[in-house]
């Protein structure tokens, strides 16, 4: 039992990572808005809101919304309230200063401030002031609520972070077990250490495909496509069949120790290719992930201190449960060589 | 619960059956449902739970004809 306290472990972290992944809820958002003039410095105009998760009939009484241009505000003469999630918003004929695009700020107590980026297209020529601007009163920009955070496109798809991205963290964790167990090996020529570093690149490849499956799923539902033309994408997959290629060549080899050891130098090169690929190229060029190619990463949006322990849990848990499959397989394998 | 309530209505929703909503729900349901927000989550999820079963039924497999293999040896 106390020997295995390990395995308990991360069972109940991926346990809590799974739990707390699905039941928190999502913050309040702005998820579209429509505005009803094509031109709207001829005159009055109103804006249709659709909230997701939010709480307008609640804080009516304390919702303000401004549309921004250039920095400059300009607010709705009237927060017409319909339910919790519709509003529609009256605005005074609003000229643009900068770009003929408008971003829409909603806020209240209870939600916070809502933000919807360049929500509102005129097609006004940029020339003109803008007619009214007008000073929001808001007290305070905080969310004062446990949610993670609300993302355009994104939206309930973010809890996807503690599901997909651990598979790649199981898959690197494992791959770096199995170096180790090849510089072990290449230390004494102990047998023993090769089958370790063996088993764990399978059991790698099987969260590698489970990594590559469920990222697909992800991007056809944001980016809109199974596969795109992506530094990572490519990265991974090349990494993908060098560790195909580890477990076929040491099928071609018939002695054990000779096939060890070139196996074992293979991987150090199939490795650091890995490093390359997946850690180093795509923080070089464009790429669509998170992190990398200037894209921030989800550290950088405000409520991830919500996220970071669920996902912290569900790196650590699957890395453990990864681990320990490959230890089970290599306990297998040494059975079956004792026997036969 | 509400949540669990929504992400109901949204499996079904996305099934195509019949169901009677107000236009402004549309709206929401639209976008989720055309971004299959949540839908995604469920998928990725039952997908990471049936690969990690489908490969320790596979393995079990495997240790079972060791195991039968290791018996029939002591035998002999």
């Amino acid at each position: 039992m106390l020997r295995n306290w390990w395995k308990f472990l991360g069972v109940l972290l991926l346990a809590y990572s799974i739990y707390a992944g699905l039941a928190t809820p999502l913050a309040p958002g702005i998820i579209s808005a429509k505005s009803s003039a094509t031109y709207t410095s001829d005159s009055t105009f109103t804006v249709t809101v659709f909230g997701y998760n939010t709480r307008f009939q609640t804080e009516q009484s304390g919702l303000q919304a401004w549309l921004m241009n250039n920095d400059k505000p300009v607010c709705a003469t009237r927060v017409e309230v319909i339910d919790e999630t519709h509003a529609i918003l009256h605005f005074p004929p609003v000229a643009p200063i900068k770009d003929p695009l408008f971003t829409l700020k909603m806020h209240s107590a209870g939600d916070g401030l809502l933000v919807m980026e360049n929500a509102i297209w005129t097609a006004d020529t940029v020339t003109a002031g803008l007619t009214q601007v007008c000073q929001p009163k808001v007290a305070s920009e905080d969310q004062n609520y446990h949610a993670y955070p609300f993302r355009y496109i994104l939206y309930e798809s973010i809890r996807n972070l503690f599901l997909h991205v651990p598979m790649w963290f199981a898959m690197i964790a494992l791959l770096s077990w199995s170096l180790y167990n090849n510089f072990k090996y290449l230390r004494g020529f102990n047998i023993n250490y090769d089958h370790r570093a063996h088993e764990s690149v399978k059991v790698a490849l099987v969260f590698g495909m489970l990594g590559l499956i469920t990222g697909s799923l992800w991007a056809r539902s944001t980016w809109g496509a199974w596969w795109v033309d992506d530094t990572k994408l490519n990265g991974t997959a090349i990494t993908m069949l060098s560790y195909l290629a580890y477990l076929v060549l040491r099928n071609s080899i018939e002695d054990e120790q000779k096939r060890a050891r070139v196996s074992a130098i293979y991987s150090i090169f199939a490795y650091v290719m890995m490093l390359v690929l997946i850690g180093l190229l795509p923080r070089l060029n464009d790429s669509l992930h998170p992190g990398n190619g200037g894209n921030p990463a989800f550290s950088n949006y405000d409520l991830d201190n919500t996220m970071r322990p669920v996902f912290y849990a569900a790196v650590l848990g699957w890395i453990i449960v990864g681990i320990w499959i490959s230890g089970i397989r290599y306990r297998m394998r040494k059975l079956k060589e004792a026997h036969t | 619960m509400k949540k669990l309530a929504l992400l109901v209505i949204l499996l079904i929703s996305f099934t195509g059956t019949a169901f009677s909503q107000s236009s402004m729900d549309e709206e929401i349901f639209k976008t989720l449902r055309g971004n299959a927000s949540m839908n995604v989550v469920i998928v990725v999820a039952m997908l990471i739970l049936a690969g990690i079963f489908f490969y320790l039924f596979r393995l079990d497999r495997k240790l079972s004809k060791l195991e039968q293999e290791v018996n029939e040896g002591k035998k002999s």
